[in-house]
Parts: structure tokens; sequence; C-alpha cells
């Protein structure tokens, strides 16, 4: 008996369910129909937006090389089909591709910089996408901003010339500026902290310009976070549910960035003693929580208590019965939505791996090298991914 | 039409091929559907119910039934005496049995949980569907979702060896 066809809305109900992107592939591999419905613009910003892009390997950035995951991990297969298709030397650079430097790496993006030819001014800084070899090389911090900045260094005086600066990616917002210029819109923030405030500007990719963001507004300083001048070399900077998080020494305070406002404030640290130079691991819970690892002073270093924070309705740590643990040689490299990237040496050949934060689930990834990796996420070729500079 | 028995309030559903079913009004708003046809008070007399059959619908009634959150005095000394886990257990095991039925049937399910706007039997319908594309070959997705390759070789082709990691 021959069935009657599924209405497309139905069809688009179910696809968007599917669980990974090589489901979705041989759905539309199907039919004709099928392939026109899931090679749809507006379908595939929702499904991805409803499926985060997996971890697809590690990049180191000494070297310059990608890490696959490799088997039994499930994104094995697409993290091969990226190996091959990308390329992370990164010869279509303008310029020697030695002379760029990784910065770091986002969405299938990666920041890189290298010293200008004359010797002068701050790095030259481009954004690429290895995957479909296209960058775009971003223009230079206006001039009123550096000079205040150079103003506030020569002000607070060489005792504070060590200060913290990065450069770093930042993900779309997800609105309908993001939604207009489809999957090329990116931003870029360069920050610096001073003694009394953070000092920063974003480029944005739809603008194509850099803008001021205002420090602190409240406070003219940093109380509670700057404590000391050495203390600024404890400085990290973590992401989780649409916040940057900068912690330092003190055991008083964060810096947060609301990346959607782009603006600054302060928050508490958890109330719990932490080692000056011991640092975090910040990651995603699900639902909007966010979940910090902080390591317990007098265990060993490996031993870290769980705080949650529900975000939005209250910015109180609330702490849990449980710790983690760490085997000898590991270390949290960082953490990705609700894993936390692990190295793990020592007792076994070195690999990276994976950590869920909610049911501590262990997963590797691939050999490890270096103990220096970004984790790379991103869509596989061809039909989910396009370029994203 | 609608009655009262035993203190609860009665709804009249009414397939197209002129089968009618009493049901209890808080199992009909399983569908929010007809739970907005009630709340705006379109729902004096019958509801007639387009499209789906007296057997399909049936069915679906008898999933709103079991899903029903249960209240009133059965309801509340069940859920006593058993716990929630129990519960959704149950439910779980009764979900996996009602699903046991032809792919016609259940693309009809499919249509009917959309139209009716029932979330859990959507989930339910759908699931069987995504393990169906997530677990087996080409072949098999084609004559689940009954659609035909009406690709030309070349395309195929193309679409392969672009995505060759998808198909390995």
């Amino acid at each position: 008996m021959a069935l009657p066809a599924i209405a497309d809305e139905l069809l688009v109900d179910i696809f968007l369910r599917l669980p990974t992107p090589e489901d979705l592939i041989r759905a539309s591999a199907a039919c004709v129909s099928f392939r026109r419905l899931v090679a749809d613009r507006s379908f595939l910003r929702r499904f991805r937006k409803l499926h985060p892009p997996p971890l697809l390997g590690f990049l180191d950035p000494n070297r310059h090389c990608f890490h696959p995951a490799v088997p039994p991990h499930p994104s094995a297969p697409p993290a091969s089909a990226v190996a091959s298709a990308a390329d992370f030397s990164f010869d279509f650079l303008p310029g020697s591709s030695r002379d760029w430097s990784v910065l770091d790496v986002r969405d299938g993006r990666v920041l890189l910089s290298r010293p200008r030819r004359a010797g002068k001014g701050l790095n030259e800084m481009v954004v690429c996408d290895p995957l479909h070899r296209q960058y775009l090389l971003l223009p230079e911090l206006p001039d009123d901003l550096v000079a205040s900045w150079i103003d506030t260094l020569v002000t607070e005086g060489p005792r504070f010339s060590g200060s913290y600066r990065e450069t770093f990616l930042v993900s779309p917002c997800d609105d309908e500026e993001a939604a207009a210029t489809e999957e090329t819109s990116f931003r870029v923030i360069w920050m610096t902290l001073l003694q009394t405030k953070p000092m920063a500007a974003v480029f944005s990719s739809g603008t194509g310009q850099w803008r001021a963001i205002p420090p602190l507004t409240r406070s003219e300083s940093l109380p509670g976070f700057v404590l000391s001048t050495w203390m600024v070399s404890f400085v990290s900077r973590h992401y989780a549910n649409g916040r940057f998080y900068w912690i330092s020494g003190s055991t008083e305070k964060l810096l947060v960035l609301d990346i959607r406002r782009m603006e600054f404030s302060m928050t508490d640290h958890p109330p719990c003693v932490r080692g000056v130079s011991d640092d975090v691991a910040i990651a995603e819970a699900g639902q909007g929580m966010t979940v910090m690892f902080v390591p317990k002073p007098n265990t060993p270093r490996f031993t870290y208590s769980v705080w949650r924070n529900n975000g939005g309705s209250s910015t109180q740590w609330q702490t849990e019965e449980k710790t983690i643990s760490l085997d000898y040689g590991s270390l949290i490299m960082g953490a990705v939505g609700r894993h936390l990237l692990l190295y793990r040496g020592s007792f076994f050949k070195p690999g990276y791996f994976t950590q869920d934060v909610n049911t501590f689930e262990l997963e590797r990834v691939c050999d490890a090298l270096s103990r220096q990796a970004h984790g790379y996420c991103n869509f596989p070729p061809s039909l989910l991914s396009s370029p994203t500079v | 039409m609608a009655t009262r028995e035993a203190g609860k309030k009665m709804i009249m559903l009414k397939s197209p091929d002129g089968m009618e079913f009493e049901v209890e009004e808080a199992v009909a708003m399983e569908s929010q559907t007809i739970r907005k046809m009630i709340e705006d008070d379109c729902a004096d007399t019958a509801i007639l119910i387009p499209n789906i059959n007296s057997k399909i619908l049936s069915r679906v009634i008898e999933y709103c039934n079991k899903h029903v959150p249960t209240t009133g005095a059965t309801g509340a000394a069940a859920s006593d005496t058993v716990a929630p886990a129990a519960l959704a257990e149950d439910l779980k095991i009764w979900d996996a049995e009602f699903i046991k039925v032809n792919r016609a049937t259940r693309f009809d399910l499919i249509q009917a949980a959309s139209y009716l706007n029932i979330k859990g039997l959507l989930d339910l319908t759908s699931q069987t569907t995504i393990d169906t594309i997530s677990d087996n070959s080409l072949e098999e997705i084609r004559s689940f979702l009954s659609t035909k390759n009406d690709y030309l070789p070349e395309e195929e082709q193309t679409i392969r060896r672009e995505n060759q990691w998808a198909f390995q």
C-alpha cells in the first residue's frame, strides 16, 4: 500500500530532531525533496541553533596542526573529513604562515596575530576559517583607544607594565543581526586589565569596525580582584552561557563580561579558599546553569570542589557534595559547552579527553602531544558547513 | 453535548467518519488544539476533528487517557502509593507497547499528534522515525519514509562524494 507522503512541516520537525549531522546528511540523500528541505538556509540555521557544532579535535597552537578525534569517539568520521579538507598550517594566510601565532579558536574560526612589518604598534590580527581557507584581516585598533590606553599605562607607572592583555573570539549573539548576516558574523575582543579597570574594544564583522566597550560603570577600580601587581600573572579567562569570566589570585571577586550586552561587571567568587596560582574551570551544565570547578587547597592539586550558579536569577554559587579528582599527570585545559577538556598523561599514552560536567563521563578524543591545545568545534563539510568568515 | 458524569466534565469528539467519542475534558485537553477550542468557548457541542479517522482518534484518546496527570479521588490514591519514578517507568513501558504499530498507523499518529498538538505523542511517534534514520541504510530510510530515490545517478554520486564520511 502506498502511504500518503508526510507533510513537509512534519518532516522538518522530525529532521530538526535528528541527533547528529550525519543523520541529517543521510536523510537528505534519500530523495530530492528531502534534500530541498534540508538544504534550505533557514532550516540549516535552525538545525545549527538546536545542535551545537560537535568537538572534532584539538588545534595545537605551536605546531600549527590539528589532532582529529579518532575512533571510537563518535566525532571520528566528521573529524577526519575536516582534517583532510582544511588547512591548519594556515598557508592560505598572507605572508609566511610561520609569522602567524594562534591566539584563539572558536566556532570553527581561528584568530591569529603577527608582528607588524615596521615593528611598530600592536600586532596585526586575522580571523580565518581553515576549512574554507578564507580570512579577514582586522583593522588597527582606533588611535584614540590606543592613546588612552598608553596614557593610563604611563599614569599607573612601570610597576603595572606587565598588565594582562589578550585578544579573543566571541560568538555572534543569536539575534537578528546574526541571522541577517548569516553564518559569517563574528566578534573579536581586545582587552587589557589595568590596575583600576578593564579596558576593551570589540570588533564586529558586521560593521567591520572596532568600538570601545564601556569600562565598569559603578566602580572605578577592581576591588577584590586585582589585589597587587604580581597577581596579574594568575589571571585567566573562562566562558559559559554568554559570559566571559576572569579569575585572579584573589578569591573575593570575578570580573565578568556579558557578551550580549557587552557590559563588564564584578561578581562574587564562590565562598571557598583557593591557592593563589590555582586555576579554576568553568563550564555549562545545561538550562543556563554555570558550573565552576575550584581546586581544593591542602589536598592533592587535582581535587576540585564543584559550584553551581543559575546565572539569571541569582549570582550565588551553591556548593555540591561531590568533588572531582583528576589522575596524577592530568590537567583541565578548558571547557566547551558542558564538557571539560582534559589532558591526561603519565599512566597511559597521553591523550585529550572530554568529561561531561553532569555525568562525569570521560571520553577519549585522540592522542595528545602537548598540554597546550584549543578544542576545535565545527560542522563537517559539506552540507552543514558554510564559510564562517 | 458536554455532559457531567461522576462529577467530571465530559467532551464529545467526532471523527469525520461519523464516530463519536465521549472523553473527560481533562483528557481531551492533553491536546493543545482542543484545549484552545475549549478555552475559547468553541466547544459547546461535539468537537469535529477533521482528517483524523475513528481508528486513529481512538488510539490518540487511548494515549491521552494514559498520560493525563492523575488527579481526583482515584488518581490521588494511585499517585500516593506509587513512587513517581515507578510511574514514569510504567508509562515508558506502556509507550513502547503503544507505538508497536505498522508504519501507516504511525504516520497517521504523527500527523494526528501534530494537528492536535500533543507534544508527548509527537515526541514518541517522531522518535521511531529518528531512530530509523540514525540506524538504517539509505534504502531502509526510503522504504520507511515511503519515498523513492529520484536522484540522477550523478547527483547521488556527488552527494555521496561530498559527504563521504557520513556514509561510512
